[in-house]
């Protein structure tokens, strides 16, 4: 354990100050440097406040889920997140999940999501809210 | 670029037009990752004040994309074809000049910058005009069709353009650090979804706002033809549409600035051909992986720390919003 505050916390509180107290100081050709910079400080606010060994082992679940519902041969339990997804891209491109569109689907769209929620919150909500 | 380069390049300019600069400035111009633009003023003995811009690759450029010499070839035939570009002037591929091959151009006032274009009404005060202008403009470059002598050097055009690009990506894909499913399956649909292609045309491979440079509120200039190749023309037509190329205003589907009725009547008006939706949206799914694929070749690049800068860096994030996308654009096809 580290003292607190976290370092997403750090970074949060870094970025408002940049937003509410520079950037308004700055020349208009700053600006957007300090608009990409303060984004690029939310996403690793973001990012460091996630759980990816949790985000692994959900990927890890519902990709043996899929296959089974695919009718596909289990694929080896002992493989990690990242060794199952690319087992999965081969089998997607070489068309082994063409008959299996809908499961498949469902698990690339939660997977698309939960990389949105990290890198652009905001497109998230605005399609929720759009409904 | 040194005082030594700048002095060759001087040289090199009063040898190529048998008079001698008896003024020159030169600036760096901004943008361009890729290739490096410099605004060169000059003025030979004897005559006018001449505006041009310099091109050449950046020091490290990684993408393959046209070579300059190439570029230099395409905007003659795009000039002699009536396609406004900027006027290809000198062309030097000695690298004892400036250590790679480069060419001189004429330089054009205007505002390329998208956010403005978008933004403001001035700049473009009769939208609908404009929206059928890029039109026209496309379909003009579409009219130009293999066999062509003088550009051989593109090779023979693909059968199967679709299935040419689908196959260029996954080999992106295979070069990326991390396995992405989700483009994966729609590289997938894009294979089984096929369109027959059409007569092979030119195609500029970067037909969106932000390549086109417009004064008094028309085009005045088509940039940026370093993906020039032979093509299926709704690939241009998808790739101007697409989401991802509004700039922020999605309602207006022609790149942000004008209906997509109306540049599809200019095109149609000047190619003699209807657009079919359902072929342009395939090629707008195809937009958004492309576009997707360029972003995290981007993120990857910087993680091999050859291409230091923040928006390199960041734009690997921005690859989910481009696949989520390309699903959207799927499931609407599939919903028709």
């Amino acid at each position: 354990m580290r003292d607190g505050p976290s370092g997403a916390v750090l970074l949060e509180i870094a970025r408002a100050k940049l937003l509410e107290e520079i950037l308004p100081r700055l020349a208009n050709e700053q600006v957007y440097t300090a608009r990409m910079i303060a984004n690029a400080m939310a996403i690793a606010a973001r990012e460091l406040a996630s759980d990816p060994a949790a985000a692994g082992q959900e990927t890890r679940r519902r990709i043996a889920l899929l296959y089974r519902d695919a009718g596909l041969a289990a694929l080896p339990p002992d493989l990690d997140s990242e060794e199952m997804e690319r087992r999965l891209a081969a089998d997607i491109r070489a068309g082994r999940f063409d008959a299996a569109a809908q499961p498949l689907l469902a698990l690339l769209q939660w997977q698309v999501r939960a990389r949105l929620l990290l890198a652009n919150p905001k497109l998230v909500q605005g399609k929720q809210d759009a409904g | 670029m040194d005082e030594a380069a700048r002095a060759r390049l001087i040289a090199w300019l009063a040898e190529a037009r048998g008079r001698s600069v008896v003024a020159a400035e030169m600036a760096r111009l901004a943008g361009g990752a890729i290739q490096e633009n410099w605004a060169l003023t000059l003025r030979f003995a004897g005559s006018e004040e001449e505006r041009l811009v310099l091109r050449r690759d950046a020091p490290a450029s990684i993408r393959s994309s046209r070579s300059r010499a190439e570029e230099f070839w395409v905007l003659e035939a795009m000039r002699a074809a009536s396609v406004p570009v900027p006027e290809p002037v000198a062309l030097c591929t000695d690298p004892a000049v400036l250590g790679g091959p480069f060419f001189l151009m004429r330089r054009i006032e205007g505002v390329a910058d998208p956010r403005r274009l978008v933004r403001d009404d001035r700049l473009i005060p009769d939208r609908p005009a404009f929206g059928a202008s890029l039109g026209t403009v496309l379909a003009r470059i579409h009219a130009t069709r293999p066999p062509r002598p003088d550009l051989g050097w593109l090779g023979p055009p693909p059968a199967d353009p679709a299935a040419f690009r689908i196959r260029t990506y996954r080999a992106a894909l295979d070069r990326l650090a991390t396995p992405q499913p989700a483009i994966e399956w729609v590289l997938r649909w894009l294979e089984r979804s096929r369109p027959e292609p059409h007569p092979p045309s030119l195609i500029h491979g970067d037909y969106r706002i932000g390549n086109i440079m417009v004064a008094d509120g028309k085009i005045a200039v088509v940039l940026d033809w370093e993906f020039a190749d032979w093509g299926d023309p709704d690939e241009d037509v998808g790739w101007l549409c697409a989401h991802c190329w509004r700039f922020g205003r999605p309602d207006r589907e022609a790149g942000g600035v004008a209906r997509r009725s109306d540049f599809y009547r200019g095109y149609e008006a000047a190619s003699g051909r209807a657009i079919a939706p359902h072929r342009t949206a395939y090629w707008e799914a195809m937009a958004a992986i492309r576009w997707a694929i360029i972003a995290l070749e981007q993120g990857g690049r910087h993680r091999a720390e050859q291409e230091p800068g923040l928006e390199a860096a960041l734009s690997g994030r921005m690859a989910p919003q481009l696949v989520e996308e390309a699903m959207a654009v799927i499931a609407a096809i599939e919903h028709a």
